[in-house]
């Protein structure tokens, strides 16, 4: 056996000095490309953890690096690819006196889109031009001394942090009418008149649509094969009032619903217009093993792209077109996601307009698949399994309120509210989020 | 005279200037602001100072759709709970209080264990802001909204029995109460009519009338609904195929019972 000299011991040194360095570079990355752009072997260092007195940054390392920084006066969004998110806004037109009120939902950004305020555009011609006036983040304006029998369009743009526009809201019209109601909100009331409401906007081809109307189902339609519903509530009276719309998809899964608050004035029909409601959305397992694909499904308009995200340490997008019937469906590789705790939602979009997001599906990526039974009933607040969540389960939850709970209806509370063997407001507030009237 | 004239004018002046600054009247609203979230439940307890008298709670175009605790006053103390399918967002309109206190009296209206949700399926708790401020209250002359009772069931309640459960909404001055009557056939008498609250346990000979349901607002409009049960609706029918029967058989023995002269000639 030949003997480890000194300068072999020092030859062997120095080949494990090169070894390490050169593994030093060796480093795994992917590229990643779109139509306009590539980011070519991205490399993210382990970063640690930084805190001061006003931020904490955790540092990531993965594909995709996501690192978002909060405070009351910071934000950071840093990493590779990201979509920033954003849903359009719906607009309602009251016509008065020489003036329309405009309102219209609030738009809700995400990963780095914040809202600072909105545009209302006012044009005498449908696709403008407009005459724009640059608002706050505020949610309603009123665009006065119009003239009364005059045709008019209006568009809402919402602006970002820069002052950039990042969605614009569906053209609405209106005409002023001299001596129309016009004026609204505070607290106090008089008389109440002949007031009515038309919702429209987009749900999912032949799909039933259900209009709430202060949480009680107050009428259901069915969209057209252009997935376009329109509905007319009349006999309202002044006041603030809610309303909600939700789809049911050919399966009978619901939708999340689509909210708009309004202020109805006396004799004036208001319009609320560009309402999209968001994509139904299933898997087929509640539990995955690892490597194995999940199918996510659900439905949306027909002309949509649904936007699929999967949520885990980094969040993953995927786009995808439905069929004619405004079906769509991917098989997600869970061999990308860490075992644990996963959900998933999508969104859909047509041009400009985009959706609100769908209900969040929780799933697990383990070492069994488990087939998901989620049915057609709302997955909490339905007390008595009628598959609604309405004023009888209210009803109910409002009998144990503050109350000791018997053992048969701890187990339904464990099951359909949050499990702490009492009724309180968390209930109450678990059950208006699955709220069908 | 004139002395007496002048002294009295002055007391006058004094008394009124006096009467300004005593409570009067007043109108408050109960407000709320979320700010930019998104709430769909809220609670609290309004304290109101031990010189306030409370006359009134109006719940008129609340942003609460369901109150699973009315505001009430007990003892100066308000309580209320509700929620919002749906979510409400800003400023908005809680209750509306009536009675008598000077604008000084509003600073020292203090909340307590106030508690508001978030609309995001797990009742996530956020900060938000609560003021009483000054407001007007006018003629509410418009009848509740329309509404649709449910009867159900529950093993978890009232002993698995059938329930009645209803909810008015009023954008005036809010729901005061609800009034039921159960009838057979004819409308309800004033007598027939009692105070009721939601959930209404029924009893089983209540299935078979139909139900009138009566919503009252705070100044005195009234909505009346109708609900038949099915059971009510079975009898009905059967009634009326029982009475159709009656009516046919009767037709029939008196078209026996009558007899026609005879056309055949008479004999010699």
């Amino acid at each position: 056996m030949k003997r480890l000299t000194r300068a072999n011991f020092r030859k062997f040194g120095i080949f494990i000095l090169c070894l390490t360095l050169l593994s030093c570079h060796l480093v795994l990355a992917q590229d990643f490309s779109s139509n306009n752009f590539t980011v070519t072997s991205p490399v993210i260092f382990p970063g640690g953890y930084s805190t001061s007195s006003n931020y904490s940054l955790t540092g990531v390392m993965s594909q995709l690096g996501i690192g978002t920084s909060t405070s009351a006066v910071n934000n950071l969004f840093a990493g590779f690819l990201y979509f920033p998110l954003i849903s359009t806004p719906a607009v309602s037109t009251t016509a008065g006196d020489s003036q329309v009120i405009l309102n219209w939902t609030a738009a809700n950004g995400s990963n780095g889109f914040i809202v600072s305020g909105y545009t209302v555009g006012r044009g005498t011609s449908s696709g403008g031009p407009y005459t724009f006036t640059t608002l706050g983040n505020v949610l309603t304006n009123t665009q006065t001394g119009l003239t009364n029998s005059t045709l008019y369009f209006f568009i809402v743009r919402v602006r970002d942090g820069l002052g950039n526009f990042i969605a614009t809201s569906t053209e609405v019209s209106a005409s002023p009418v001299q001596g129309s109601g016009g004026g609204g909100g505070g607290g106090g009331y008089s008389g109440g008149g002949n007031s009515g409401v038309i919702l429209s906007g987009r749900a999912y081809p032949l799909s039933r649509v259900s209009i709430l109307k202060d949480g009680q189902l107050a009428l259901t339609t069915i969209a057209g094969p252009d997935s376009k519903f329109k509905g007319t509530l009349s006999g309202l009276s002044r006041g603030d009032y809610n309303f909600s719309v939700y789809g049911t998809d050919k399966n009978n899964i619901r939708s999340s619903p689509f909210t708009f608050p309004v202020y109805i004035t006396d004799n004036v029909t208001t319009e609320i217009s560009g309402i999209f409601i968001a994509p139904t959305i299933s898997v087929d397992k509640s539990e995955v093993k690892k490597g194995d694909n999940i199918t996510i499904f659900g439905q949306t308009a027909h002309d949509a792209q649904a936007l699929i995200n999967v949520n885990s340490n980094q969040e993953y997008f995927v786009n995808v077109g439905p069929d004619k019937d405004g079906v769509y469906l991917i098989n997600f590789d869970t061999s990308k996601l860490d075992m644990g705790d996963h959900s998933t939602r999508s969104k859909a979009q047509v041009a400009n307009e985009i959706s609100t997001f769908s209900y969040e599906i929780p799933f697990i990526v383990g070492n069994k698949n488990v087939e998901f039974t989620q049915g057609v009933c709302p997955q909490r607040g339905d007390l008595n399994g009628d598959c609604r969540v309405n004023l009888v389960d209210f009803s109910i939850a409002a009998f144990w309120y503050k109350k000791p709970l018997s053992a048969s209806f701890k187990a339904i509370e464990n099951a359909k509210l949050n499990g702490d063997s009492k009724i309180d407001l968390t209930d109450f507030s678990i059950m208006a989020y699955y709220w069908t009237g | 005279m004139n002395t007496h004239t002048k002294i009295l004018k002055v007391l006058i002046v004094i008394l009124l200037l006096g009467f300004c600054h005593e409570v009067s009247a007043s109108t408050a609203v109960v407000q709320v602001d979320t700010a930019a979230n998104q709430v769909n439940a809220l609670e609290g307890t309004l304290l109101v100072p031990n010189n306030v008298k409370i006359d009134k709670i109006l719940t008129g175009n609340s942003a609460i759709s369901f109150w699973v605790e009315l505001p009430k006053n007990l003892n100066n103390k308000i309580s209320f709970s509700g929620i919002t399918p749906g979510a409400f967002v800003g400023k908005r309109n809680i209750f509306i209080l009536e009675g008598s206190w000077t604008e000084k009296d509003l600073s020292n209206f203090k909340f307590n264990n106030v508690h508001a949700l978030l609309n995001d399926g797990k009742g996530t708790e956020v900060k938000v802001s609560m003021k009483v401020i000054t407001s007007e209250l006018q003629d509410d002359t418009t009848i509740p909204e329309a509404f649709i009772p449910v009867v159900s069931t529950s093993t978890e309640i009232f002993n698995g029995n059938p329930f009645l459960v209803f909810a008015a909404q009023d954008k005036g001055t809010g729901v005061s109460h609800y009034e039921l009557a159960f009838t057979y056939l004819f409308p309800p008498s004033e007598k027939d009519w009692r105070v009721v609250e939601s959930p209404f346990l029924l009893t089983n000979s209540d299935l078979h009338k139909k139900i009138y349901i009566k919503a009252v607002d705070n100044a005195g409009n009234e909505r009346i609904v109708i609900f038949k049960p099915d059971a009510y609706t079975l009898w009905f029918r059967i009634g009326i195929l029982l009475a159709m029967l009656i009516l046919v058989s009767i037709i029939a023995v008196l078209r026996k019972l009558w007899v026609k002269p005879s056309s055949q000639p008479s004999s010699y």
